[in-house]
């Protein structure tokens, strides 16, 4: 029995006292929050303050010690990461994750497959075959890279290496995306080139972020959750969290 | 690594003419073995049987490199599946009685090959199947590695010490060539090997074209995505343990097949054909010829049973001659024989030989720090 | 029938502990290093046959010590020369170049003392012979002495991972690889040092065994997949997993003499099973620990 997504549930994610523990230390502290759909939700915070270990949760990297995590209305704590992937949960990494070796259509194709169930198959017909190719040369048209197609990923700048990894994330068409530093060591070009392909990306979904660039977390941000030593300490619009005294606090260096 | 993209059929149809010259390019001169028989298995003179021995051993090869060439697992215990194939294939033919903790089990002597291939086929799978089960999920790298050697050993062991089935250290003598359909009786008891080399051959080839078969099919390339990114290809969807079991079960038939072939050849089984030895030596071989190539395992055997052949004539110590080369290959060459001609092809030979020389980046992917890649999970 | 049990339980004491030092040697380099040495059961077999070679000339205890001492010594450069090239590639590699070595040092040791076993030459007086309790005897080498000595080196070992600084950096260096090069510890130093010990104790477990048991040159073959057992059943890079699991194969192999002798040398690889099935990560293994 497949678990089906309850698309109108108003929460991409709903979290119950989630917390995960590493050897006694608390990096995710008895969390419980309800992550709004749709638009861009951002997620800030110091240094291990949690962010990641939180994605890491969400996107089934590892169990939570103790909680629950609920999308589209299914409890999807003891789920493995390929089974979130199949419910509509994407994930990319802090440190690019995608098929180095392969070339970048090779990337893309890799992805668009894994939606097929036949995926397994020792032949797919033809036509599937085709099916897969018009759907990778779309995403590649998507995300830029239809130039550098053919090339190795591992040859890509960094920049583009950012975006090969955001378009297998959208491969799936999953309705969460959870962006983990997409624009980490990126040019202010490339910056503003991911940024667009992220605003592009995001009506029909919901796109969450961690981010640390504060401009850009201003700008495209619906809502911003402020983390710190594994807990949430305030929600808000980017207004609401620059005015937020104890937010201000938290973050040495300030916000506005 | 990278495959060329090369036409599947022609690639097929030079493998076919490989084996059809391949008698041809065995070494010549006298084949004797030496005297100390560390390994103890007879291996018959002639250039035919050693060109034999090389398309069984390239077929266990294949199974293995599918394992960890191509889905980048190492199983370091894939001899147990040759063995498997090789005592259920000679059981079959000779027979047994024995008694089971009280059950009684007994069969009589069989011919039909067919019968025990797919004894041999299907008992070795069904061992993988299990075996897979229990360690895939709670397993990955040199981890998965201690286990599956661990495994072998236990395969070899029962082989070794339940004398009464399996004829324990000396294994199982005198066992007879079978009839092919439509072929007189004894068409394969040739002496002079070539009707056995022909059989072999051909069957060999058989696999390579169902090998080749999976390697281009959509489930090839997963098996390829998860060698090149676990974590990613788990991320973007696929099921990657049932991937890796059902490539280890696929994995165990070539070897299967491999140990019958064997058994008909050499006519005999002894617990050698399960040893640490052998399955050392298939990965060798695989990594000779060059890992995660198409064609590397089989090269990789022919190489190996040369070298074999013409050290042991040499020296007692073969062994560590060849253990020499792959040492040598570990550390310089780890793409094999096909890996540097494709960097000779790719560089030049000035800019490989640099590469050669000087020190190797990681050859997969580096994964996000975050999750232990092996270990126990 | 109560002689007999005792017997076998003590000839496992006497297994156990050589299969635990040879199990943590090989978990302090799998811990901190993560990578498998094939060729520590060659350093174990060399153990025993240096020790054998060196008897006649120094005598009992420093044969003993030398060969340990020499196989340390040995695995340092082993590990700096072969190993460590490979750090940046996959540990797959170590365990096949590894493997390679192995095949050569089973070779070297065919040529050098030949195929047929050796036999360490006779005991020390104050070693040979067993002290009696009541009607049960134990012999002074393999009950006393063994395991006194074993117990000596795992309380050195112990102090030296818990309570020194190089300890700490081993502990540390396996989860922070990073961290630690960062405080300006040389790790390569360290790893070599590490592998050294490892080896060390490899080769005095050979070194002690060589008394006890015929050296031939499948030694290593034999030893190295059970120690592969012990740790998967003890917990990889675990110091009481090394200690517990050697103990319990040790035990339980020679007790299933008395129980089904054919399946002895399959004890350990059932107890194995189990404990993938209950506890995949060994009885005293940390989820995740590898790298």
């Amino acid at each position: 029995m497949k678990p089906v997504v309850d698309k109108s549930v108003g929460y991409a994610f709903k979290t119950e006292a989630l917390t995960r523990a590493f050897s006694g230390f608390r990096a995710v502290n008895e969390v419980s929050v309800e992550i709004p759909r749709g638009g861009v939700r951002t997620i800030i915070g110091p240094n291990g303050a949690g962010k990641t270990t939180f994605f890491n949760l969400l996107s089934g990297l590892f169990p939570p010690t103790s909680g629950r995590i609920f999308f589209g209305g299914i409890d999807v704590t003891k789920l493995d990461p390929y089974q979130r992937a199949r419910l509509g949960i994407a994930r990319s990494f802090q440190i690019t994750n995608i098929f180095a070796k392969l070339s970048v259509y090779e990337n893309v194709r890799l992805a668009v497959q894994a939606v097929h169930d036949g995926a397994a198959n020792f032949f797919l017909p033809a036509r599937r075959m085709g099916d897969l190719d018009t759907k990778t040369e779309a995403i590649l048209a998507d995300i830029g890279l239809t130039a550098v197609a053919s090339g190795r990923a591992e040859n890509l700048s960094h920049g583009d290496q950012r975006r090969l990894e955001i378009g297998l994330v959208l491969a799936r068409d999953p309705d969460v995306l959870l962006l983990d530093e997409p624009l980490a060591g990126m040019s202010p070009a490339e910056t503003h080139a991911t940024v667009e392909l992220i605003q592009r990306i995001s009506p029909g979904r919901t796109i969450m972020l961690v981010e640390h660039d504060m401009d850009v977390v201003m700008s495209i941000s619906t809502t911003i959750t402020v983390m710190q030593t594994g807990q949430v300490l305030a929600v808000g619009t980017p207004e609401e969290i620059r005015g937020n005294e104890a937010v201000q606090r938290a973050y040495l260096g300030g916000l506005a | 690594m990278r495959e060329a993209a090369a036409n599947p059929w022609a690639r097929l149809g030079a493998v076919a003419v490989a084996f059809a010259v391949l008698p041809f390019l065995m070494p010549g001169g006298s084949l004797e073995l030496n005297p100390v028989q560390w390994h103890r298995w007879p291996l018959h003179a002639g250039f035919i049987d050693l060109a034999t021995t090389v398309l069984v051993f390239a077929l266990f090869a294949l199974g293995f490199n599918l394992l960890f060439g191509h889905t980048g697992e190492l199983s370091f215990g894939h001899a147990m599946f040759f063995a498997l194939g090789a005592y259920a294939t000679a059981l079959y033919t000779k027979g047994f009685d024995v008694m089971l903790w009280g059950l009684h089990l007994q069969h009589d002597a069989g011919t039909n090959a067919l019968v025990a291939l797919v004894l041999a086929v299907g008992i070795a799978a069904l061992w993988g199947f299990g075996l897979a089960r229990l360690i895939v999920p709670r397993s990955s790298g040199i981890y998965y590695s201690m286990i599956t050697m661990a495994f072998a050993q236990v395969i070899y062991f029962i082989t070794f010490h339940w004398s009464d089935l399996t004829g324990g250290e000396d294994g199982i003598q005198a066992i007879s060539r079978p009839s092919l359909p439509g072929l007189p009786a004894d068409w394969l008891a040739d002496p002079s090997g070539t009707h056995f080399f022909i059989f072999a051959a051909a069957v060999t080839f058989v696999a390579v074209v169902a090998y080749s078969w999976i390697l281009y099919s959509p489930f090839g390339t997963v098996l390829h995505a998860i060698r090149e990114n676990k974590q990613r290809s788990r991320f973007i969807g696929y099921d990657v343990d049932k991937f890796r079991v059902n490539a280890f079960v696929i994995s165990t038939i070539f070897p299967a097949v491999g140990g019958w072939l064997w058994v008909y050849f050499q006519q005999s089984i002894n617990p050698d054909a399960g040893s640490i030895d052998y399955s050392g030596r298939v990965v060798m071989m695989s990594l000779l010829g060059g890992i995660g190539s198409f064609v590397g395992p089989m090269l990789g055997s022919f190489v190996y049973w040369d070298l074999q052949n013409s050290v042991s004539q040499v020296t007692k110590y073969w062994p560590a001659a060849i253990g020499a080369v792959f040492v040598l290959f570990v550390l310089i060459a780890p793409s094999g024989i096909v890996g540097a001609f494709d960097d000779l092809r790719r560089y030049g030979a000035a800019e490989a030989l640099r590469r050669w020389v000087s020190p190797r980046e990681r050859l997969k992917t580096d994964l996000s720090e975050e999750l232990p890649e092996s270990g126990p999970h | 029938m109560l002689h007999q049990l005792s017997d076998q339980f003590f000839n496992g004491i006497t297994l156990g502990m050589l299969y635990i030092l040879v199990a943590l040697g090989l978990n302090i380099i799998l811990g901190l290093m993560g990578v498998i040495n094939f060729s520590h059961g060659s350093f174990f077999m060399l153990g025993a046959y240096v020790a054998y070679s060196l008897a006649p000339h120094v005598g009992f205890w420093p044969s003993i010590l030398l060969a340990a001492l020499i196989i340390g010594l040995f695995g340092m450069l082993f590990e700096s020369v072969l190993i460590r090239p490979l750090y940046r590639r996959l540990p797959e590699y170590t365990l096949l170049l590894t493997f390679g070595t192995a095949l050569i040092f089973q070779e070297f040791v065919r040529r050098v003392w030949g195929d047929d076993a050796v036999r360490y030459p006779a005991l020390p007086d104050y070693l040979s012979g067993s002290v009696t309790f009541g009607s049960y005897q134990f012999p002074v080498y393999k009950d006393v002495f063994l395991v006194a000595i074993t117990v000596v080196i795992l309380a050195v070992v112990w102090l030296l991972i818990n309570r020194t600084n190089i300890g700490v950096i081993i502990r540390a260096g396996t989860r922070d690889a990073e961290m630690v090069k960062i405080l300006g510890i040389n790790m390569p130093l360290m790893f070599t040092l590490v592998f050294g010990i490892g080896s060390f104790m490899a080769g005095l477990a050979g070194a002690l065994a060589a008394p006890i048991y015929a050296i031939i040159p499948n030694l290593a073959s034999q030893w190295i997949i059970l120690t592969f057992v012990i740790v998967i059943v003890g917990g990889i890079g675990s110091f009481w997993g090394a200690v517990v699991g050697g103990l319990i194969i040790g035990v339980l192999s020679s007790l299933m003499e008395l129980v089904f002798p054919p399946a002895v040398d399959v004890t350990g690889f059932i107890i194995m099973g189990v404990i993938l099935l209950v506890r995949p990560r060994g009885l005293f293994g940390v989820e995740g620990l590898f790298e």
